[in-house]
């Protein structure tokens, strides 16, 4: 049984990218518009580059790191995560009702069911922006350094999509989840893309402990930084997709539980 | 469909069109449906203005912890710069408008064959629901961010009263021009209907080169001149730019003329895609 | 043992809270309702049963209830012995649910890759799926739009292929609510007579929604109606109609008009120029006896009886009190 649970999920992942390709003009406009979002994004920190000496201590090198390691997993969760962004259109449309019949459970549907191709144009410039700016900072990287922030990218996609299934199961209630959707959004932008340092300390502790953004690349790039071969680096590398894993699990207990409401409520 | 979730991001529920018939009535009918339409999701309401703030606040301590260390060169003092960010994220907060979305919409539902029966001018009956959205943005969202500004941070006053009010004929210029962006890329739809994600592309623009997340005096050398021959710089910069009293009032009159000129001429363009447009939809039948 | 079993089945949806709504609301829509009110009854296999009611009446809900998409408020259904809602993988595997008013393949996806997706949800073996797909086929017809994506099918087609999606895996329980609303003659014939021969070749147990009463004297030897919530009458179609409408008629054209006894006013049921309708009680009177007493009379010009309609039979059980 697992094998063909997991020969089905394959196969629906296939059908939904196979999906895109019905819509070119989509991927040639985000192509555009994906890579002007990020110019301004890299605006702001040249601009910041060439008028100050640093921020809260971060130089425009290790700026450019920390924005091209927190766009990589950003990129990833516009691959797996996007369709969190009609979650109430799936609820008052009564779309639940459709995975409910199938003899798959509901996240396993739901998480395939919009596979994202044009979230690798982030991937891949975030990957082009973190190598730039790792050369210009001269990090020495070994296979094991490589393989420990692969594994911290994971965890920090994990982390990323967790939350927006936490945020956006929320319309299993109200059937309105957009709000929340882009209150996280634009939390995760300014938590992910620069250094946490800036914000005041409680803000930080939140940012934290609470909705754990900051160990999306905050720390573990401040740790890249300062000691990547020291223990407690490797702590703090691990730490991400630990974090990630609890959180997710979470998450589709969550989804879970909403979806009881779901059945309960109709639609 | 989805592929870039920003892009989503600017369109919020389409606008439905009433009944009415006296053209002054109707434009009030709109305005005030907009408003009702804006208080009734209350929830939506504070998460939003939560969002805003936390954007203003995230732009405020960036620049307070660059202006902490050294600076290369001067700009602008962290007060000003300051007053400029939380400006721009009052603007932002304020520049709502469904226009792409409304038409895009109509026109591939095909209302808006019935919409061009009516008395009242289409594209009128628009801008006065973007104003009414703006107008009640204005009351429920500005108003809390300017306190949290007012209170926390030293959020300066425009630089003199003259500066105050050349500010603000600035800033209808400035709203005008990018409604009008907005409308000529809605309107291109009137001819080639695919073209949805034009308006996201028209955004991207508008973030680099309009004073949004870079003023103009931190833009590379290179930038300077593109942003001087595009009409997006009037939007943002070049109103907050007399709020702060980067300009004095001596090139003032050149500045708005200029602004002016564009104001005017994007309007003609709208006006004139708008008219062929009409006519290739009437030929063709909706 | 009973396949389908239903018990004291409640549905409540509970009136609206205002957190996260609107501040202005509908105040008609503050009170709970009780969609499904007590509902109770058993299927047992191979049954072919029309489950009736006016609009609003809780079919669709309990529909949803016995398919495990909907959570009862109190109650129970089990499904060849299993909770659909506690059991829902496995009990789904042994249902065919179809909604014709909301179609269950995947929109964007040509047909043939959405029967190709359930043929892997179900662990369909391929040579079963191979010869069950030309089966279906042979009935349905669908090859023609297989490479078509389902959002350009036309209702008729898209109904066809849903059946058909729903019979993919053989399940011992056909659940259909609506299947075939909005379908021309053609597409309706050739879906009851599939439902009738997977019925009487399988086994299948059918369980059919539908405002055609055509549908429901084709198809169904059993009805279940229920009003309000609630049950109003569960028999054979042979029974009820009995109970309700026993009733037959005759019809007689007569050459000229003519003066007809006392006796056999009374009989008359209605009279339409030179045809008289006369109502005959099944049991009590004889045929012949009646049209000897006519043609000895008078002239019949033309003859034929008339069976009691089952539009008659299910309209006076609507409004029925349950």
């Amino acid at each position: 049984m697992d094998s063909n649970l997991l020969g089905t999920t394959l196969y629906l992942m296939k059908l939904s990218i196979k999906k895109q390709f019905a819509y070119p003009l989509m991927f040639i406009s985000c192509l555009f518009l994906i890579p002007m979002m990020v110019a301004s994004g890299v605006l702001l920190l040249y601009a910041l580059a060439t008028h100050f000496s640093s921020v809260s201590g971060w130089t425009f090198d290790q700026l450019a790191l920390l924005y091209g390691f927190g766009y990589l997993s950003h990129g990833l969760l516009m691959v797996f995560g996007a369709q969190n962004i009609w979650m109430d259109q799936l609820v008052i449309k009564g779309e639940f009702d459709r995975m409910l019949l199938r003899p798959l459970p509901v996240i396993i549907q739901y998480a395939c069911s919009n596979i994202n191709l044009i979230g690798f144009i982030d991937v891949i410039i975030g990957a082009g922006i973190l190598t730039a700016s790792s050369w210009r900072l001269k990090l020495s990287w070994n296979a094991g350094l490589v393989l420990l922030l692969l594994l911290t990218l994971a965890g920090a996609t994990w982390i990323r999509l967790a939350l927006y299934l936490i945020v956006c199961s929320t319309a299993f209630w109200t059937k309105r989840s957009s709000s929340l959707f882009w209150l996280m959004t634009d939390l995760m932008e300014r938590a992910t893309q620069l250094p946490l340092s800036i914000y005041p300390q409680r803000f930080q502790l939140v940012l934290t402990v609470l909705l754990p953004l900051a160990m999306i690349s905050y720390q573990p790039v401040k740790q890249l930084l300062n000691q990547p071969g020291t223990w407690l680096a490797g702590l703090v590398f691990l730490a991400t997709p630990v974090i990630g894993l609890i959180i997710l699990y979470l998450a589709v207990k969550f989804f879970n539980f909403g979806l009881k409401q779901y059945e309960s409520a109709g639609s | 469909m989805c592929c870039c979730p920003k892009a989503w991001k600017r369109f919020p529920d389409p606008v439905k069109m009433p009944a009415c018939s006296t053209a002054g009535s109707a434009y009030l009918h709109l305005v005030k449906a907009q408003l009702l339409t804006a208080l009734t999701y209350k929830t939506d309401f504070i998460l939003a203005i939560l969002g805003n703030v936390a954007v203003m606040l995230a732009s405020i301590y960036l620049w307070q912890a660059a202006y902490r260390s050294q600076l290369l060169t001067t700009g602008v003092d962290l007060d000003s710069m300051i007053t400029y960010v939380v400006m721009v994220a009052l603007m932002n907060a304020c520049y709502s408008g469904t226009i792409e979305f409304t038409l895009q919409h109509r026109i591939t539902q095909g209302d808006v064959v019935i919409d061009l029966i009516r008395p009242i001018h289409l594209l009128g009956s628009y801008l006065a629901v973007d104003l009414g959205l703006t107008v009640s943005a204005f009351l429920s969202r500005v108003l809390p961010m300017l306190a949290v500004a007012l209170i926390f941070f030293p959020f300066k006053p425009p630089a003199s009263l003259i500066h105050g009010g050349l500010f603000l004929a600035s800033a209808l210029m400035g709203y005008l021009i990018l409604w009008l962006c907005a409308a000529l890329i809605a309107l291109i739809c009137l001819w080639h209907i695919q073209l949805g994600h034009l308006g996201a592309v028209k955004d991207g623009f508008i973030l680099l080169l309009s004073g949004r997340i870079v003023p103009a005096w931190l833009m590379p050398d290179f930038l300077r001149p593109i942003m001087d021959l595009l009409p997006f710089q009037h939007i943002y910069q070049t109103p907050l730019s007399f709020y702060i009293g980067q300009i004095n009032l001596a090139q003032a009159s050149l500045i708005l003329a200029r602004q002016a000129l564009w104001t005017l001429a994007l309007l003609a363009l709208v006006q004139w895609v708008w008219f062929s447009g009409k006519k290739q939809l009437l030929a063709l039948g909706g | 043992m009973y396949q389908i079993e239903v018990m004291d089945l409640v549905k409540i949806y509970p009136a609206r809270r205002r957190l996260f709504e609107q501040w202005k609301q509908d105040r008609k829509l503050d009170v709970a309702t009780h969609a499904v009110d007590g509902l109770s009854f058993s299927i047992s296999a191979g049954e072919r049963v029309g489950f009736l009611g006016p609009n609003g009446a809780g079919k669709s809900t309990t529909i949803k209830m016995m398919a495990g998409i909907l959570q009862p408020t109190s109650g129970r259904v089990t499904i060849l012995g299993q909770s659909p809602h506690q059991h829902r993988i496995e009990v789904c595997k042994k249902l065919g649910v179809v909604f014709g008013q909301r179609s269950q393949l995947y929109w964007d996806l040509k047909l043939e890759e959405s029967f190709e997706l359930l043929r892997r949800m179900y662990g369909i073996h391929a040579a079963d799926y191979q010869r069950r797909l030309n089966r279906l086929n042979d009935v349905l017809d669908f090859s023609r739009f297989l490479k078509h994506p389902v959002r350009n099918l036309s209702l008729g087609q898209r109904i066809r292929a849903d059946l058909a999606a729903a019979m993919l895996h053989n399940p011992p329980i056909l659940l259909l609510d609506e299947p075939t609303i909005g379908l021309d003659l053609d597409s309706k014939k050739k879906i009851r007579n599939y439902i009738k021969e997977i019925n009487l070749q399988e086994g299948t147990t059918v369980l059919l929604t539908t405002h055609d009463l055509d549908d429901v004297e084709w198809l169904c030897d059993r009805l279940i109606i229920i009003n309000h919530g609630k049950m109003v009458a569960d028999n054979s179609i042979h029974v009820l109609t009995e109970q309700i409408a026993p009733e037959r008629y005759l019809v007689v054209e007569f050459d000229t008009e003519y003066e007809l006894s006392v006796a056999l006013e009374e009989k008359v049921h209605k009279q339409e120029g030179l045809t008289c309708w006369f109502k005959m009680k099944a049991r009590e009177d004889s045929i012949s006896a009646l049209v000897s007493e006519l043609a000895a009379r008078f002239v019949i010009r033309d003859l034929s009886i008339k069976e009691p309609d089952i539009e008659d039979v299910v309209l006076a059980l609507y409004n029925r009190k349950a």
